[in-house]
């Protein structure tokens, strides 16, 4: 992270509780979080979806596709600093193994957020389970017997 | 222009990249050239995953157990990055994949994919930068499908988590 932020020359700060970005906003750049913790909403979907701690890299779109900030909310849970980092910044230090190994770990978050996502999806897809009635214990099932005779 | 370079352009041109696509199209030189005939099998569902191919040209059904036989899980058009996931987890193949007519393919291996995302060249950046941008935009249609079911179970489904987001 030492290399990135020394590459990328500029860091920012945010307070508990303020948004990155915002929804719409167009986007050049995104961020590495080198410090604190962010929580991410989608809109539609009830509670946090993401816990970010350090390391995390967010608002990645802007690094491949330069357009706008996506729906996703991503909030400082505590006091932040990230690095920036822009799709220039990655052409013009290509051959930098600091670069290198900041694509190939946004290519492993990527994965997992996929994965994540798809998990995501079966589970909001499937029909809610009944709720099945809890097995009595052997002990309960004692405990019953002597109270009522055995049923 | 080679099949390759024209799949490359193309490429480059959807995920909106403005390097050079002969650069990718050197990147995927080494890789070898396959044909699938209507109905050949590209990959089962559970496989271990070793490879990843690009569809330079044609169309391949993907399908999932559990779902209608007759109607496939997706159809991806050429040219298409497919089989990438599966490399970068060291999993198994999540879904099945045959042609849907005649295919042309390169073949990636797994020891070739490894090697070009590590490499700090030209070749290996554009690679990176087309399979996050690839991969990006899967997330972004599966965040979209995410937000359509939860709308849709809302009452059903009071919280919806992504948990293992991070932790997996």
């Amino acid at each position: 992270m030492a290399a990135l932020k020394r590459l990328s020359g500029k860091e920012l700060a945010f307070r508990a509780g303020e948004q990155l970005f915002e929804p719409g906003a167009p986007a050049d750049y995104a961020l590495l979080l080198t410090r604190g913790r962010l929580a991410v909403k989608l809109p539609g979907v009830e509670g946090i979806v993401a816990d970010m701690w350090p390391g995390e890299i967010v608002g990645e779109a802007a690094l491949v596709e330069g357009a706008h900030r996506g729906d996703a909310l991503v909030t400082a849970v505590v006091d932040c600093t990230a690095v920036v980092i822009t799709a220039e910044l990655l052409d013009e230090w290509r051959a930098d193994p600091a670069i290198v190994a900041m694509q190939v770990h946004l290519v492993a978050v990527l994965s997992r957020r996929i994965h994540a996502s798809n998990r995501a999806i079966q589970r909001a897809s499937q029909p809610p389970k009944e709720e099945e009635p809890e097995e009595e214990s052997l002990g309960d099932r004692f405990r019953r017997f002597f109270k009522e005779g055995w049923k | 222009m080679t099949a390759i370079e024209n799949a490359a352009s193309v490429l480059l041109k959807q995920h909106h990249i403005e390097l050079n696509p002969r650069m990718l199209a050197l990147a995927l030189e080494d890789c070898e050239s396959m044909v699938l005939d209507d109905g050949a099998e590209l990959c089962n569902e559970g496989a271990h995953a070793q490879e990843m191919w690009i569809l330079l040209s044609g169309l391949i059904e993907v399908r999932k157990r559990g779902l209608p036989l007759d109607k496939p899980l997706a159809v991806v058009s050429a040219p298409a990055l497919m089989g990438h996931m599966g490399l970068v987890n060291g999993t198994q193949r999540s879904a099945s994949c045959k042609a849907r007519g005649r295919c042309d393919l390169l073949r990636l291996k797994a020891s070739a994919f490894y090697d070009l995302l590590a490499r700090q060249d030209t070749e290996g950046h554009i690679f990176r930068r087309l399979l996050i941008a690839s991969m990006n935009r899967q997330l972004e249609r599966g965040n979209d499908k995410l937000q359509k079911v939860s709308d849709r179970n809302d009452l059903l489904h009071a919280t919806v988590s992504l948990d293992g987001w991070t932790q997996d």
